[in-house]
């Protein structure tokens, strides 16, 4: 990716990096149980986990598969997560400093590739999916789990306004057809799919970035002045003055390499 | 310190190609260029890669 975006990425993540281990978000649910269960399906040898920002996939992995990479663009939180999965005691993670559009990985390496919450800060998809692609043996399963785009265009405009408000390294959510399209070019084909909802509460959502208390405030004007329909699109809920949450729709696709 | 399980599936970023290893980087002969092993990481970015030249 450029140096300018992958700068952004870092200022974001190496700032935040012991939020996003704490943050129950990532730290499971509905979400990580359904990639699990592919996960298992597959029974990797090797795994690689990209993105792992606060390493709580790569850690599940790790129950799962013999060895896992946990790799990431961003020191301090690739450090981060090392401290968080070994202070859970697993021994079979090994970590990786890099671009996602540039693996430093031997073709076929992986029996199995996850990427959870991230790729929508990639730059660009289609790069990191051929990469993906590249690693994974024949028949490696490529596991994503990513935030949806929504259908309605001016829904879609009003969660990027408020995503990139919150975290300027946000670059956008996909439809499902989207992804499909990614996948295909990157020949990885769809073997299954789901949607999970994720409830976002809005303390803790705005609070891991580090938002200045006038951008929060700014932001809160914004989702208040809103049309009603792109706030219902994400379930917004108002109590008084106050955003108590919103709910993403989440998408998670199993691919295998041809 | 990297171990042998990930020293067999790490290549170069920028050329896919074999690399040296060394206690505090890593090297790419094809490519002439060091990556460094910060705090038992490899950092396998190309731009934070060095000049290399054989016999330093």
């Amino acid at each position: 990716m450029s140096d300018a975006h992958a700068r952004r990425v870092q200022a974001q993540f190496g700032a935040s990096a012991a939020a996003y281990v704490a943050s129950t978000g990532h730290a499971g649910g509905d979400d990580l149980e359904r990639l699990l269960a592919w996960v298992r399906a597959c029974r990797p040898g090797r795994a690689l986990d990209v993105a792992t920002g606060g390493g709580h996939t790569a850690l599940a992995l790790a129950g799962v598969a013999r060895e896992v990479v946990a790799f990431d663009l961003t020191e301090p939180m690739l450090r981060a997560a090392r401290e968080f999965i070994r202070s859970r005691g697993s021994t079979n993670v090994a970590f990786v400093l890099g671009d996602v559009e540039a693996l430093p990985f031997r073709d076929g390496a992986f029996d199995a590739v996850t990427c959870r919450i991230a790729a929508h800060h990639f730059a660009n998809v289609a790069a990191a999916l051929r990469q993906a692609h590249r690693v994974l043996r024949p028949g490696g399963s490529f596991l994503i789990q990513d935030i949806l785009g929504h259908d309605d265009p001016a829904a879609n405009a009003f969660i990027t306004e408020v995503e990139r408000r919150r975290d300027p390294s946000h670059v956008r959510a996909y439809r499902a057809s989207e992804w499909k399209a990614f996948l295909r070019a990157a020949g990885l084909t769809v073997i299954d799919e789901g949607v999970v909802r994720k409830v976002r509460p809005w303390e803790e959502w705005t609070g891991r970035t580090r938002m200045t208390l006038e951008a929060r405030e700014a932001l809160e004007a914004f989702v208040r002045q809103a049309p009603e329909r792109c706030r219902a699109a994400f379930d917004f809920e108002l109590a008084g003055d106050r955003i108590a949450a919103f709910t993403d729709r989440m998408i998670l696709l199993r691919a295998d390499r041809d | 310190m990297i171990d042998d399980e990930l020293k067999a599936i790490l290549v170069c970023p920028a050329c896919k190609g074999d690399l040296l290893f060394e206690e505090t980087r890593i090297i790419c002969p094809a490519c002439r260029k060091a990556y460094p092993i910060r705090d038992g990481i490899p950092v396998m970015l190309i731009n934070e890669a060095t000049a290399w030249s054989p016999g330093r």
